[in-house]
């Protein structure tokens, strides 16, 4: 999906209050006419992101202030009946469709959510699907509508006093995804979110919770972007997935924040018997970016397969990776991390296998392979391994490097210009990583790198 | 040796030293230098030891540590001049409860520097080891080339072995890989050994001793070489 930097009017942001308070957490409650519960819950978390100081490691995020950015703004025309592109605002809908979700939704998808700001504008899932049981609807519907099961597994994954983001989040997550697919049931065709910020200073907080059931399997993709301000916006956003015994899922995304955006993600699978769990992403955009999907083993023979790609331009930190905890016997990942620095970008893997010391016969590897595009530019790797059983097989490599001159060469023999070799290349070296990507999300990172290829030859 | 405090290795020349009370040590080597640093602790340290290299253009720092008892050792490298080489061959070995903490740090400053540092150990019934190598590239250090690779072995069930290998590079004028892995001994390669006629202590004796066994052939000096393998094997005696 092409970057925007074009944004739409934004006459409802002067309404919308800036920075956190008690009372902006109850108002968002009160508008939502949320159960007691989940009040409860945003309480909680804002009690504990006051408490918690700013991680220690990492970017410095001493810059993005709390006090200047809007948590809760919706669009001012409310979108009442959201399964029907003609209910959508005019701008809005013109926004979504020159990212092309109306027409993937008409060809290739099973569903599609589209969130605008702080609130869904759109949300839809084909009836052949509703008709055996697939729940996917906006976080916010499906928090009234099936209000047990949400409550069951809502923050259950990712606890609101996990991290000073995930409390944050608990306090003022608005909009997401909540899809659920019943035993048995195999959804062929993708379903897939879009999410898209719009004013200055703007803060997203989606929560997506996907409970995949017993023998079920689908596929999700989310993808996401912002106009450039160069003011700060923020996305705390938090995906929590629960994959039940022989369930397979996967999750595909593609974040394209613009490089003002803070992207403080969490991302998190509980991953049961014989269930395989798949993360598949691109990190192309926002400032900085700090997220490590995770996946905990737990049941007998689970897999988790991380593959990711992170890309890191002028003024931009990528600091991404991947935690797998094997917590049962016979469980195994596979992990691959390709990343990319450029005019000053800085990547970063940070990543940590563990391996429980009553986990007998597991075995994971890890690849994560970086280029480094001119002198300027940076590249670090944290992979901590903790191993405490004595079946484990724990591998892990990494090699650093730059696009080599004589395979540049070797390809100008044959024609190419010094700028197409590059791309030729570096389009190779990520091609594990794009292959899986749905193919328009595909076709578009190759063409991201293209553009960004330019000049990064000589 | 006597007291390792700070220690100059004079330029264009070469010098061997064994440090078996592995005593803290500032050792500059200067401009063509070459030095053999052999670290063989006979016993626990009891507390955190600290060896740190400066090393000039064209020096040369080749070590060897062989850490068989509960340890503490941190080792900063600074690879300071032009084409200056650092070698570190460390083999660990816990047999029982030690706790064998090891940290290197090696900062490519100079350019056209290289660094090789293989690391293999076991830990075994209740040991732990925690190994972490860090590696700094500097923006000055253009070809580089730098090497890190840790294998692992785990033999009790109340073993650990935690490893964090990293890379900090920035610049693209470089070489720079690092492998880690920890496992454990396979029972198809146990298995072959003793349909060849070993008894199982004898087979897994045989396996852990050539795993270990491999980097004490970089250490130069013959009867310290000796020495060390005979410390193997008599580690590996008590438990096998």
């Amino acid at each position: 999906m092409p970057r925007l930097d074009k944004h739409n009017k934004a006459d409802y942001i002067k309404k919308a209050p800036r920075g956190l308070s008690e009372n902006l957490v109850r108002k968002i409650s009160q508008e939502k006419k949320e159960p007691a519960w989940i009040l409860k819950l945003r309480l909680a978390g804002l009690r504990s992101f006051y408490a918690t100081p700013l991680p220690g490691w990492g970017p410095d995020l001493s810059a993005l202030k709390f006090e200047e950015i809007i948590y809760y703004a919706a669009p001012d025309e409310i979108v009442e009946d959201n399964r029907s592109w003609k209910n959508v605002p005019k701008d809005i809908k013109k926004t979504f469709e020159a990212l092309g979700i109306p027409e993937a939704e008409k060809k290739v998808l099973a569903g599609v959510g589209a969130q605008y700001e702080s609130e869904t504008v759109y949300h839809r899932l084909k009836n052949k699907w509703e008709k055996l049981g697939v729940i996917f609807e906006d976080m916010d519907t499906a928090v009234q509508k099936h209000k047990k099961l949400v409550q069951k597994y809502f923050m259950k994954c990712v606890a609101p006093n996990d991290h000073k983001f995930s409390a944050l989040h608990a306090a003022v997550w608005s909009g997401g995804t909540f899809l659920y697919v019943p035993a048995g049931v195999k959804v062929q065709e993708p379903l897939q979110a879009y999410f898209r910020m719009n004013a200055k200073n703007m803060g997203q907080f989606e929560h997506t919770l996907i409970i995949i059931e017993e023998n079920a399997q689908a596929h999700y993709i989310e993808g996401c972007s912002a106009p450039k301000y160069g003011t700060h916006s923020l996305h705390a956003g938090c995906v929590e997935i629960f994959v039940k015994p022989r369930a397979r899922f996967r999750y595909s995304s593609v974040e394209n924040w613009s490089a003002d955006t803070y992207n403080l993600n969490t991302k998190r699978a509980l991953v049961e018997k014989d269930a395989r769990m798949e993360w598949v992403g691109g990190n192309m955009g926002s400032g900085v970016t700090m997220l490590y999907p995770s996946s905990i083993l737990r049941g007998q023979n689970a897999h988790a397969e991380h593959l990711g790609l992170a890309y890191a331009g002028r003024g931009q930190i990528q600091d991404t990776g991947a935690k797998v905890f094997h917590a049962a016997d016979n469980t195994t990942a596979n992990i691959v991390m390709k990343s990319i620095s450029k005019d000053g970008g800085d990547t970063v893997y940070r990543g940590l296998i563990e391996v429980a010391s009553r986990a007998k016969n597991v075995v994971t590897n890890v690849k994560c392979d970086a280029l480094i595009l001119d002198k300027h530019s940076h590249s670090h790797t944290i992979p901590k391994m903790r191993v405490a059983n004595p079946t484990a097989e724990v591998i892990h490599e990494a090699s650093v490097g730059k696009v080599d001159e004589e395979n540049v060469f070797y390809l100008q023999t044959r024609g190419l210009s010094a700028e197409e070799a590059a791309s030729l290349i570096v389009n190779g070296f990520i091609e594990p990583i794009v292959k899986e990507l749905p193919l328009e999300y595909a076709v578009e990172m190759n063409r991201l790198i293209e553009i960004n290829m330019e000049n990064s030859v000589g | 040796m006597a007291n390792m405090k700070k220690i100059i290795i004079k330029k264009n020349t070469k010098r061997t030293l064994v440090n078996k009370n592995l005593l803290d040590a500032e050792i500059v080597v200067e401009k063509g230098a070459n030095l053999h640093l052999i670290n063989l602790p006979t016993k626990k340290t009891g507390r955190p030891v600290k060896i740190n290299f400066h090393i000039q253009a064209g020096g040369v720092v080749r070590q060897f540590s062989a850490l068989l008892h509960s340890i503490d050792l941190s080792v900063q490298v600074e690879l300071l001049g032009d084409c200056s080489v650092f070698g570190h061959f460390m083999i660990y070995f816990g047999a029982h409860k030690e706790k064998i903490i090891f940290k290197s740090h090696t900062k490519h400053q100079g350019a056209q520097t290289m660094s090789r540092q293989f690391i293999c150990g076991l830990a075994g019934q209740k040991s732990i080891a925690d190994i972490s190598a860090k590696i700094d590239i500097s923006a000055q250090a253009d070809k580089t080339d730098a090497l890190l690779a840790h294998e692992g072995l785990l033999l009790g069930k109340q073993a650990r072995i935690n490893s964090l290998p990293g890379f900090s590079i920035h610049t693209n004028e470089v070489r720079a890989v690092h492998n880690s892995a920890i496992h454990y001994l396979k029972p198809q390669d146990l298995f072959y050994l003793q349909s060849r006629g070993l008894s199982l202590p004898q087979a897994q004796k045989l396996i852990i001793s050539g795993f270990l066994k491999k980097l004490v052939s970089y250490i130069q000096e013959e009867p310290t070489r000796q020495e060390t393998i005979n410390l193997i094997d008599h580690k590996l005696n008590k438990i096998l």
